[in-house]
């Protein structure tokens, strides 16, 4: 077996194929010193409790950077964080992969990463979440155009709080 | 005068979070709570001024996770973090890094935390200090002759184990003197072969012994104390009943036990509040120091219930830079406290734990009860976290009028949908041992060995 370390591209494919696959509930995956843990379950490991009747009830409450299509138009679980995002069947949400502070642009005074109407590819940089002075560029993941922008700039941010929404092209 | 902090981050779970919160509203003080993605609809985030979500389930990536702590801190603009029990409570690197991040850290400083971390050298500066420790080694010793010292100054029994050994492997208890020569070193050439280390440590094997700490606080400069909690009622090392005073001591020796506790504070310069645990052997009625715990506990309330004093509050003050405005003499225990944990477990089965959804809760109440959770009807208890689903404390004029208090709140206690240990401290209450307060660590275990084999 490899030993190298696994790649943000690779971790994104992984949670994107977890997200869509409707039959898993809880994933984790540990591979070198990365682990990574998702869960579909409004309060994860709750095996005993019936699913709910129907199928968007069960949106990922997902720490995904891009949710499923799948989930699309479904009303977040109840524990998820933040303002509640309403998406439309082409929509995906950007959340913050971390806790901190949301920037815009890449530095004060320089534009804005992107604004609404942009077209963006997957690698295009949205905006930064810094924590501990580290920044963190966040990717769009998907090729689309920006649709909403639901933070403003230095604003603090929590885990998985809805960022912005792309549409699909 | 420095002035009381504005915000505090929260960085725990449960009922200690809560606890957190109260005080903090209280003194008017803003509260923010961390918590993971399961905690979200949890009673501290309902309560707090401000929840931030932090991170997933697993602890390591939210509770234990210190860069999204210091983090959330600085997006969230928090003077402070309360760590509570348990987490990053005593991790001195964490309290190192809030201090390079500019956060007031509510605990001593890193190097304190680092010093009463390490077993060894915690003793040292306990033997240094004055303050009787368990007789034998300071740390492992791998010469014969010196080891054969170490051994004839302890007294018998005497305990040997491997410095490399574990799970009682390299164990040897010796009871008498005529045999120590051959155990001795038996057991430091079979070490030698086993794990290829002959080291060993010696202490004395301590049977009969109750476990007695001891609450201070200290602002750096004033050092008090609070009185003693006996948490001898324990399973398998994990505390289940704890009370305060302890039945088994007089005045003398609660006044040498207060002492110690505050030299060895001082001896460090410790700042916060704090727990001096000792074992007190019932056989000789002499108390050894065993180890510091410079966090909150969670058996705090105890010592709040019987001298009336805010543990919490008097954390956020001294972390504030206000010192404490009492003195040793406007501390005074008054009548009698119990503390039950309400663990969700299945004592039937040996304890597993026992998560699931709280289909109705009923909380005790009446004079002289307190219970300290974060459950409610419909709650449902993460598989990720520890069992513990609230405290339930009693306090009575004396130890009676609180046994009786502790059976008559259990009774009232409700917890459905979920096993917990209530009814079995309801047994322990009932048994004439504990009423008699005369009982040592084996308590519980020969109590749990007598039901096993009169219902077989």
């Amino acid at each position: 077996m490899s030993s190298r370390s696994v790649d943000i591209k690779e971790l994104k494919a992984i949670i994107d194929w977890v997200n869509v696959t409707e039959d898993i509930r809880e994933f984790s995956l540990r591979f070198g010193d990365v682990e990574l843990y998702v869960s579909r379950n409004e309060h994860a490991s709750e095996g005993a409790r019936p699913v709910p009747a129907s199928a968007s009830a069960a949106a990922p409450a997902a720490p995904a950077p891009a949710a499923a299509p799948q989930a699309a138009a479904a009303p977040p679980a109840a524990s998820s964080v933040a303002s509640s995002v309403t998406l439309a069947a082409d929509e995906v949400v950007i959340k913050a992969p971390m806790v901190g502070t949301f920037y815009a642009a890449p530095k004060p005074g320089q534009p804005d990463f992107v604004a609404i109407g942009d077209k963006v590819s997957a690698d295009s940089v949205l905006c930064i979440v810094e924590v501990m002075k580290l920044m963190n560029n966040i990717e769009a993941g998907v090729e689309g155009t920006v649709a909403r922008i639901l933070v403003s700039n230095e604003q603090a941010v929590q885990y998985g709080q809805p960022l912005m929404v792309i549409k699909r092209s | 005068m420095p002035e009381l902090l504005k915000s505090v981050l929260i960085a725990n779970r449960g009922e200690i979070a809560l606890r957190i919160i109260r005080a903090c509203k209280e003194l008017g003080i803003r509260s923010i709570l961390v918590h993971s993605e399961v905690d979200a609809d949890s009673l501290p985030a309902v309560l707090a001024d401000e929840a931030v979500c932090i991170g997933p389930a697993l602890a390591k990536l939210s509770y234990r996770n210190p860069s999204a702590l210091i983090g959330a801190a600085h997006a969230f603009k928090a003077e402070a973090i309360h760590p509570g029990y348990g987490f990053l409570s005593e991790n001195a690197e964490f309290a190192d890094l809030c201090a390079r991040e500019g956060i007031i850290f509510v605990g001593p400083a890193g190097d304190v935390i680092r010093k009463m971390g390490d077993k060894i050298e915690a003793k040292k500066i306990a033997r240094e200090s004055g303050v009787p420790t368990v007789p034998g080694s300071l740390g492992a010793v791998s010469e014969f002759t010196e080891a054969l010292s170490v051994a004839r100054d302890v007294g018998f029994p005497l305990l040997i184990k491997a410095a490399a050994g574990g799970g009682g492997r390299g164990m040897r208890v010796v009871r008498a003197l005529d045999t120590l020569e051959r155990d001795l070193s038996e057991i430091m050439s079979e070490a030698e072969v086993a794990f290829g280390d002959a080291s060993v440590y010696i202490e004395r094997y301590l049977t009969d012994i109750r476990h007695i700490e001891m609450q201070v606080i200290s602002d750096g400069e004033t050092t008090l104390h609070l009185g003693e909690r006996d948490c001898t009622a324990q399973r398998r090392n994990q505390k289940l009943i704890e009370e305060a005073p302890s039945p088994a001591l007089d005045a003398g020796l609660r006044q040498s036990l207060a002492e110690a506790s505050v030299a060895l504070c001082r001896a460090v310069g410790y700042r916060n509040a704090g727990t001096v645990e000792f074992v007190f052997d019932n056989v000789e009625r002499k108390f050894y120091f065993i180890e510091m715990n410079t966090r909150i506990q969670v058996e705090h309330p105890v010592t709040e219930m019987v001298t009336g004093i805010d543990l919490i509050k008097l954390q956020l003050q001294i972390a504030s830079g206000i010192k404490l405005d009492i003195s040793q003499r406007d501390i005074r225990v008054d009548g009698h406290a119990i503390e039950c944990r309400i663990n969700a477990e299945n004592p039937q089965r040996g304890f597993a734990p026992s998560p699931g959804t709280v289909v109705s809760f009923r909380a005790p109440g009446g004079f002289g009860v307190r219970m300290d959770t974060h459950i409610t009807s419909g709650y449902t208890i993460p598989p990720f976290y520890d069992s513990m689903v609230g405290k339930l404390i009693c306090w009575g004029k004396d130890r009676n009028e609180a046994i009786a208090r502790m059976t008559r709140a259990l009774d009232e206690l409700v917890v459905e949908g979920v096993t917990t240990t209530a009814q079995f401290h309801k047994t322990i209450l009932g048994t004439p041992q504990f009423g008699s307060g005369v009982f040592n660590t084996s308590f519980v275990a020969q109590l749990l060995e007598g039901s096993q084999s009169t219902s077989d």
